[in-house]
């Protein structure tokens, strides 16, 4: 467990590890009682310094009243008897007390005793206490005053003096007790909190140790925390280990899915919301027949490595990011070497993936050979090897949807003059021999890219595209009739001799059926017939 | 039956102290000291020191009659002898005031009073002595 980090700026890694000194709560609690005392206590003794300097002015003054009650009965004697001896007595008496400035007896206006300072600097403020006398044996009467003088200052300072006294005792009181508060406080919680914390600071938790609680401290709040702590420590550990346990078995069950995943039989891939490769398997670097390096760079985009440059694969891409579940398609890519590979390949969107896709590809070469072979097979006449009907049919329509270009395009039809007289005098071996070889006069007339085809007994077409004009469809129909004019030799050397009669379609744009260029080619065609055989013949223009 | 038996003792001494309380105290001096009458004021200044010279001049000298004092300041000051006594004792701590001089009889006193010009003192009758002159009378 990582200790909370204490935001330090100036020195963190320590500031991360320890508690400052003046930080710590001992600290803290113990300087706040001592704020809190020293507070409490000044104000005390502040205050009681004041009430008590007040209290004792006034004791003194209160006992300076007494003082001169008990020696009035004395002084109204002396005042009677008008004894100054005695007057001067009492008023020396009264001088005994520091607390008296001055001190006169008066019998009427006449002074009988004074003694202490002059009455004007003794008495700045004029308090004099005043007791009157009255006649022993007639208290209506009165007879004369006894005058005492305050040592004001003397009292004041005295007053002061004891105030002090008792102020410094209070603080001394409030400041022991004080201390003893921060002592206790520190000894019995603090330093409690402070030894669990260091404990706990210092804890390694992998190791399943515990904090104990701190000594005096096991039956309460301390004891209880410690207790708590390491009810939290016991859990965090079966945590660990569960959590342990889980990614163990997670990362078996995808080691699993990853031996599925190399080991497949079909590419499997995941793409990025660009089409980059995510993910790949063994299986897919097979697919797509590359060396591991090029698939290495990570986000390579499948297109690309597909060679698909229409973009079909984008096209299914977004398919599928609007909603669809899954698209397919077959993609031819080109070797290196020159072959050529098919790749069937499915995209689906992954589940809560976002934009991430994932798809199977599978190497289709083999089926896609075997399905041209068939396809092939269909459309070509079996004795000849020409293109039969269906196979004229396809590449017409080929040629209607690939080729942009304005140059002509040129359908002739050939029948055979005489060809009916062959098979019937010389058998059909001999006229299906004859048939092999018209084949190959043909072939051996036009070019390559032309598409020739056997679409009856003995009628042949043919397909001459990327004409520049009239005259090279005119040349080519001129030379076919030439060469099918000459002699065949067929069944070991017997020659014969046939003719071929040409219906000639010639036009820039075409469209429409295929049906309607043979049946003008055909209507040509018999017009050729007519006019004598072996000769070619143009269909108008439409 | 003892109480009713005691009633008349403690009568008798009723009476005894009324007996002798209804005579009359007199303040005398001699018949030279200018003095004719005093009044009461007057006689307890003198008798207690509080004045010290007779009216006319001349120190005082005071004569008291240990018997009759009580009686005497009793009827003069409404006082008892014990206050007299401490007022006394106070001032005889200075040592200043004097108390008066003590007699035992009124015929020391009267005899006293008639040899000094200066002195006066308390009886209890009028004396017969043509030298001594009353100045006050102090009735039962």
């Amino acid at each position: 467990m990582a200790p909370e980090p204490v935001s330090d700026g100036d020195e963190p890694t320590r500031a991360f590890r320890r508690v400052r000194r003046t930080r710590g709560i001992a600290f803290r609690t113990t300087a706040s009682i001592l704020v809190f005392g020293g507070l409490v206590g000044g104000i005390a003794a502040v205050g009681s310094a004041k009430l008590i300097e007040h209290k004792e002015h006034r004791r003194l003054n209160d006992a300076l009243v007494e003082s001169m009650a008990a020696v009035q009965r004395t002084a109204s004697v002396a005042a009677y008897a008008r004894d100054e001896q005695l007057a001067a007595e009492v008023v020396a008496g009264l001088l005994q007390s520091s607390s008296v400035a001055h001190a006169e007896i008066l019998e009427g206006d006449t002074v009988l005793a004074a003694v202490g300072a002059n009455t004007a600097s003794a008495s700045p403020n004029g308090a004099a206490l005043r007791g009157l006398l009255r006649s022993p044996f007639d208290a209506s009467e009165t007879i004369g005053e006894l005058r005492v003088i305050p040592a004001s200052a003397f009292i004041a300072a005295k007053a002061a003096d004891y105030s002090r006294l008792v102020a410094s005792l209070l603080a001394v009181l409030v400041l022991s007790i004080t201390l003893g508060v921060a002592w206790l406080v520190g000894r019995g919680v603090t330093r409690g909190i402070g030894r669990l914390a260091g404990e706990l600071h210092g804890l390694d938790v992998v190791s399943g140790s515990k904090v104990t609680a701190p000594a005096g401290h096991a039956e309460d709040e301390l004891g209880r925390l410690a207790g708590d702590i390491n009810a939290l420590l016991e859990r965090m550990d079966a945590a660990l280990a569960r959590e342990r346990e889980a990614r163990g078995l997670h990362a078996a069950a995808e080691r699993k899915w990853r031996l599925i995943f190399d080991n497949a039989g079909s590419g499997l891939f995941t793409l990025d919301a660009q089409g980059g490769l995510v993910e790949w398997n063994a299986a897919l670097v097979r697919a797509l027949g590359l060396k591991d390096d090029e698939c290495a760079r990570g986000g390579a985009s499948l297109a690309e490595l597909l060679g698909d440059g229409a973009g079909r694969l984008e096209r299914m891409r977004a398919a599928i990011v609007e909603g669809s579940e899954a698209a397919s398609a077959d993609f031819e890519r080109r070797d290196a070497d020159g072959g050529s590979r098919w790749l069937h390949v499915v995209l689906n969107a992954v589940e809560g993936g976002g934009e991430l896709l994932q798809g199977i590809v599978n190497d289709i070469t083999e089926r896609k050979h075997a399905e041209d072979k068939a396809r092939a097979q269909a459309e070509r006449d079996a004795l000849t090897g020409l293109l039969n009907r269906r196979g004229l049919e396809r590449a017409y329509s080929a040629r209607l949807h690939e080729y942009a270009g304005t140059a002509g395009l040129g359908v002739l039809l050939v029948d055979l003059d005489g060809f009916k007289w062959v098979n019937d005098n010389h058998g059909h071996e001999a006229g299906d021999e004859l048939l092999q070889l018209v084949a190959r006069r043909i072939e051996g007339v036009v070019r390559r890219s032309d598409k020739v085809a056997r679409i009856g007994g003995d009628e042949f077409v043919l397909l001459l595209d990327d004409l520049k004009s009239m005259s090279m469809a005119r040349n080519i129909a001129a030379k076919l009739v030439d060469v099918l004019s000459q002699p065949f030799a067929v069944l070991d050397g017997c020659k014969v001799r046939i003719g071929a009669s040409v219906g000639v379609v010639f036009t820039q744009y075409p469209s429409g059926q295929m049906a309607e260029l043979l049946r003008r080619a055909d209507a040509a065609m018999y017009e050729a017939k007519k006019a004598g055989k072996s000769q070619y013949c143009f269909a108008f223009p439409v | 039956m003892r109480i009713p038996a005691l009633v008349p003792v403690l009568l008798a001494l009723l009476l005894s102290t009324q007996g002798a309380a209804a005579e009359e105290l007199v303040v005398i001096v001699h018949r030279d000291s200018g003095i004719s009458t005093l009044s009461r004021e007057q006689a307890s200044h003198l008798f207690l020191g509080r004045v010290k010279m007779l009216p006319p001049g001349g120190r005082a000298n005071v004569v008291e009659v240990e018997p009759l004092r009580a009686s005497f300041y009793r009827r003069l000051l409404g006082r008892e002898i014990a206050e007299i006594n401490a007022y006394w004792a106070r001032l005889q701590f200075s040592g200043r005031t004097q108390p008066p001089l003590r007699v035992s009889d009124s015929a020391a006193a009267v005899a006293r009073v008639a040899e000094d010009p200066q002195a006066i003192a308390f009886v209890d009758a009028v004396p017969d002595d043509p030298r001594a002159r009353v100045v006050l009378r102090l009735g039962p």
